[in-house]
């Protein structure tokens, strides 16, 4: 099931208390108030259902784990981000693949004639967008999956990921020209058909 | 292809979406567990003794089976085989027990018990060479790799029910021993523990005992 829209939750500090003194409720509360951003981050991120179970799971067993520690100097849910985030690069590292780096090395070799491009076509490659995606380079991932599944700004996903906002725009801005550069690709595969 | 349409593409394929109503269930099993046992063992100190004395009893019995009958085994051997040693290379290098028991437990949510550290045994003291999280059958199985003097040993952990240790899968004893040598030089001592199958991997050629160094001071026999 899709969710309507992008809803920013803001974690109560009477929520975060609760978990650290061990409450079972608060610790259920605090599951539902985020499993869907945890789950929607993984997910996207990697593409797999099975997998995204197992990040997420990751992620609230850590939270869980390391609540009592938190002191409120960073907001609680970019703390949160930065657990899913970590779990995420952490489960990708365990699963490396080689294959996206010979597709950037041919990808960067291919200059799009975007002009060319026809609504079929628009059609016919918005299919491939999640796998394409799946195929950038985690850093690149990670920021087009907060911008586009999480609605952050530049700013929060600075926040996050522990660098400058320009950083994040720049990673940004190579991302979509992977992206255009690997859909036209796609596309004058399939016409080749 | 203009940007806008990217990013309208973008934001429509990878929209939110909901979380499966089992997640839950997989993440409260586990920190149930966890606090129930602390609080138990907290606050009845008899506890311990019972949970030491079944241990004990446990560890006699098994040893009785190790001399008795050494069960033939059909595991998964050439999987297993195949992730010992360093060839393949490491996800940590725990420097204690206790750090690879943690790092277990947070990659893989699987509860290793190990002591802290390796105890100094009969035949010296267990090394750890190595940890790494494999995949036997789709199965998550954590892999640590340790030496004894000259011989290299690996424990391989999953949870009980991936069957793992094929010939236990449905015992329902604490413990459950078992040990046999495979025709391709290697050997198998597996047990199951708790909501864990325990398989230790060791060279044919070589005794098996050392490898019980990595938890005990004292080798059986």
């Amino acid at each position: 099931m899709v969710l309507p829209c992008i809803e920013k939750v803001e974690t109560g500090k009477d929520l975060i208390e609760g978990c650290q003194r061990g409450d079972p409720e608060s610790f259920r509360a605090l599951f539902e108030k985020h499993k869907d951003m945890v789950y929607s981050v993984a997910l996207r991120y990697c593409g797999n259902a099975v997998v995204a179970q197992d990040i997420a799971q990751d992620t609230f067993l850590k939270l869980f784990s390391a609540i009592g520690s938190f002191r409120g100097d960073s907001s609680f849910d970019a703390w949160l981000y930065r657990m899913v985030v970590n779990s995420c690069f952490d489960q990708k590292r365990r699963t490396r693949r080689l294959a996206p780096l010979l597709d950037e090395v041919l990808a960067a070799l291919q200059t799009p004639d975007v002009s060319a491009l026809d609504e079929v076509l628009r059609t016919e490659m918005s299919e491939h967008i999640k796998s394409v995606v799946e195929s950038l380079a985690p850093d690149q991932r990670m920021v087009v999956v907060l911008r586009y599944t999480q609605g952050l700004s530049y700013e929060e996903i600075a926040e996050i990921l522990g660098c400058a906002s320009g950083t994040i725009a720049s990673r940004l801005n190579r991302a979509h020209k992977v992206l255009q550069r690997r859909l036209w690709r796609l596309a004058g595969d399939k016409r080749k058909w | 292809m203009a940007d806008s349409w990217l990013e309208r593409e973008l934001k429509r394929q990878l929209m939110p979406v909901v979380a499966p109503e089992t997640l839950w269930d997989r993440i409260n099993q586990p920190v149930g567990d966890r606090h129930w046992v602390r609080r138990r063992l907290t606050a009845e100190p008899a506890l311990w003794v019972t949970v030491a004395a079944i241990a004990l009893l446990a560890f006699a019995g098994a040893l009785r089976t190790f001399r008795a009958d050494p069960a033939p085994e059909k595991l998964e051997e050439r999987e297993l085989a195949a992730f010992t040693g360093a060839s393949r290379g490491f996800d940590f290098q725990p420097a204690t027990l206790e750090a690879a028991r943690k790092w277990v437990k947070s990659e893989a949510n699987i509860d290793i018990r190990l002591p802290a550290t390796a105890p100094r045994g009969d035949r010296g003291i267990a090394h750890l060479t190595g940890a790494r999280l494999i995949q036997v059958r789709g199965l998550r199985v954590a892999a640590i790799s340790y030496r004894v003097g000259d011989e290299e040993a690996t424990l391989f952990v999953s949870a009980r029910h991936t069957g793992l240790a094929g010939n236990m899968g449905g015992s329902r004893h604490l413990f459950s021993f078992s040990h046999a040598k495979s025709s391709s030089g290697v050997q198998f001592t597996s047990w199951n523990m708790g909501n864990e199958t325990y398989t230790i991997v060791s060279p044919a050629a070589k005794s098996w005992q050392p490898a019980c160094l990595l938890c005990h001071a004292t080798t059986p026999g």
